[in-house]
């Protein structure tokens, strides 16, 4: 890698604020959902004239400590799986390895077209698939009226827990059962595949811990900030020994995303389980949306379709980011929600109460 | 919540915040510095991954401190 190729931007006041805001979003959205607000951050960097590489270095160097911080605030509310979450990261971490080999493998063939079309061909199929699986689900909850109960898991992740292979078994707090390992390395492999292609292992690492294991909806969401502090910090290492990390931009989206991901982290206290799959599910159709509407603008560069004009493609970029950045203030919008009338419905009683004394 | 609680909750939003704005500062006062240093890369890399580890622990605890001074705290039931 040619390190001196790589140029670090000058900062001023109007850059700094733009990143503590897009760091604050993120993190919002983050602390409540495990994950989320990285592929917003990347391209965001980006419009404001950082390397595509400087980007992805230094918004991985921000997550790590952001989901540290998640994570042990999750944890003190009792919603964090440690063991599940370190023996997801690891498999995790292989998986964030290998998807960058890959990476590299369809930029080597394609170019920059062909890599980008590959993410986003991997965005759509996946969080089409997903996220209308946890959106229908989320759907079904609200539906059934029954939106305190208990979660229970299903049958798939029942079979799964009653697989029994010796030596490799451990219990999950989250799941409440013992869980082979080497069931989870799929898992943990395809949740870092997809964090290295998208940057948001997250979408693929809550729904299987919820749909596969059988855990929670806000502990699978929770011990994903376990997953995301280890291949974060791996992935950190490995950039910033290629001298990536713009140490500046890392810290001011990190001031940034603290704020949020406490409040995303304290908006889970006082939500129904399910809301965890709305935003999720929200989030991951409109990005789905964004991500589609840039396919054409891919196709036509490899010359797999016929050509777009200059001025339609550069429309179709800007609409899509703008798509994205919506997914995310939408998310942030509807946690921000959920928390304030959790809030006021928590101090409602106590309110009642000294009125009446 | 009682004045002596209160009063050592506010010492530590206060205390973490100033020294979370010390770090901040010393960053963008040698940012040349660091900046040059890092961009080499190699056993440089410790550099952003402990300024990492410290940002988290001192803003981390200033954040939470922050949002519970403002009274949003998470729901104890």
């Amino acid at each position: 890698m040619d390190i001196e190729a790589v140029n670090f931007i000058d900062l001023d006041l109007t850059k700094i604020l733009f990143l503590f805001f897009v760091g604050f979003v993120g993190g919002l959205v983050s602390g409540f959902i495990g994950s989320g607000g990285a592929f917003v951050l990347t391209p965001a960097m980006m419009s404001i004239g950082v390397p595509a590489i400087v980007a992805v270095a230094s918004n991985m160097c921000h997550k790590f400590p952001k989901s540290l911080v998640g994570a042990m605030k999750r944890y003190k509310y009792g919603q964090v799986d440690v063991k599940l979450g370190l023996i997801l990261g690891a498999s995790a971490e292989v998986g964030v390895l290998y998807g960058a080999h890959i990476m590299e493998s369809v930029k080597r063939t394609w170019g920059d077209a062909g890599s980008n079309l590959y993410v986003s061909v991997i965005f759509v199929l996946v969080l089409a698939i997903v996220g209308s699986w946890v959106l229908m689900d989320a759907w079904k909850t609200y539906r059934s009226g029954d939106v305190d109960a208990e979660e229970k898991p299903n049958r798939l992740a029942l079979w799964i827990q009653s697989i029994r292979i010796p030596g490799t078994m451990f219990y999950s707090r989250a799941a409440k059962a013992e869980i082979s390992w080497l069931v989870t390395i799929p898992m943990g492999i395809a949740t870092g595949l997809l964090a290295a292609s998208i940057a948001v292992g997250g979408f693929i690492g809550v729904p299987a811990m919820i749909y596969l294991l059988g855990v929670p909806s806000l502990m699978a969401s929770a011990t994903e900030l376990v997953i995301a502090f280890v291949m974060g910090l791996g992935g950190s290492i490995k950039y910033a020994w290629g001298g990536f990390v713009d140490i500046r931009l890392a810290m001011i989206l990190l001031a940034g995303s603290l704020f949020g991901i406490q409040l995303g982290a304290i908006g889970t206290t006082y939500v129904k389980p399910y809301m965890v799959k709305v935003v999720m599910g929200t989030i991951m159709i409109i990005v789905l949306v964004s991500r589609a509407l840039v396919i054409p603008v891919y196709l036509a560069k490899l010359g797999w379709i016929a050509p777009i004009q200059e001025a339609t493609m550069a429309m179709l970029k800007n609409v899509s980011l703008g798509i994205m950045t919506a997914a995310l203030l939408i998310g942030a919008g509807i946690i921000i929600r959920s928390l304030n009338s959790g809030m006021r419905a928590s101090r409602a009683p106590i309110l009642a109460q000294e009125g009446q004394t | 919540m009682t004045h002596t609680a209160t009063r050592t909750k506010l010492a530590r939003l206060g205390l973490f915040g100033i020294v979370t704005v010390l770090l901040y500062l010393l960053m963008f006062l040698f940012e040349d510095a660091i900046v040059g240093v890092t961009q080499h890369g190699h056993w440089s890399f410790f550099i952003p991954i402990a300024f990492a580890f410290a940002f988290s622990y001192f803003h981390g605890h200033f954040t939470g401190s922050f949002w519970d001074a403002m009274g949003i705290r998470a729901n104890q039931h």
